[in-house]
């Protein structure tokens, strides 16, 4: 009889072993790869400010800015691309240019993989109404 | 007796689950370590230079980009002018250089070296070019 409740007392310890080695060792980390895609967003440019977007690269390739629409239309506002710099939603800009809203990228810059800025700043021409602006990012 | 055997079977299983329960609490060791980003800012003189000194602890491709140069007075509005840069070793209160090239910023590495461990230096300096001071941005990434 007692070398039944020993078998019985080994085969339940045994099973949790088993069960609870199973709920262990298959977690893994998550982690977020970056991909190419194109990106769009809508803001509005107070006077004097700047809307900022930043975007990841998955490899080298050809970052396309489009500054798609403005309202109202036709206002003539800074584009720009860059790297996020030191002060959050600042960015540091490498290539900048002076344009309208159009359906063709205005600016576009070679990037590798990383993370990078573009916006659309006030150049002066912002009234006291601000400008709500949409712009796409395409990315490799 | 009966009694006693399932008595002592949901003692030992108890304790056994509550051992198993255990484990869950454990979070996530993260072991994995990837490249450093630095990002060295500043302002440039008109014959000046700056530079920025790091740590690399294993070796590995140290990427070099000066990506944002611009003007003072108008921040925002990018520059198109050519400025030294260049990757060397800390000597006092300066920069000494080991490798070096004219560049203007772009969105891609300039300057790319392998470097054993050890402490460097990130270097930007004017060659001429300016006709007054700039902002710049230099982005580091090592292993």
């Amino acid at each position: 009889m007692n070398r039944l409740l020993h078998l019985s007392l080994f085969c339940a310890l045994a099973l949790t072993a088993v069960a609870c080695g199973g709920s262990t060792s298959t977690t893994s980390p998550t982690t977020a790869t970056p991909t190419a895609g194109t990106e769009a967003f809508t803001g509005t440019i107070a006077p004097g400010g700047a809307a900022i977007r930043n975007f990841t690269a998955s490899a080298s390739g050809t970052a396309s800015v489009t500054l798609l629409t403005t309202d109202p239309n036709s206002t003539l506002l800074g584009l720009g691309i860059g790297i996020p710099g030191t002060d959050s939603g600042n960015c540091d800009m490498t290539k900048t240019l002076q344009t309208r809203a159009g359906s063709t990228a205005q600016l576009t810059a070679s990037v590798e993989a990383g993370t990078y800025c573009a916006g659309v700043f006030d150049i002066g021409t912002v009234g006291t109404n601000g400008v709500v602006v949409s712009m796409t990012v395409a990315h490799p | 007796m009966k009694l006693m055997k399932a008595l002592a079977l949901a003692v030992v299983l108890a304790a056994a689950m509550s051992a198993c329960g255990g484990s869950d609490t454990t979070s996530p060791t993260t072991t994995t370590s990837g490249p450093e980003t630095l990002l060295f800012e500043g302002q440039l003189t008109v014959g000046g230079s700056a530079f920025y000194s790091f740590t690399v602890t294993t070796e590995g491709l140290a990427n070099v980009m000066l990506a944002s140069v611009s003007a003072t007075t108008s921040p925002g509005t990018s520059s198109t002018v050519v400025l030294g840069l260049a990757l060397g070793t800390p000597t006092g209160t300066d920069c000494t250089i080991t490798n070096s090239l004219p560049a203007s910023a772009g969105l891609t590495s300039q300057l790319v070296n392998d470097l054993q461990p050890g402490t460097y230096c990130a270097r930007v300096y004017d060659i001429g070019n300016l006709k007054t001071a700039v902002n710049f941005s230099v982005r580091i990434v090592h292993t």
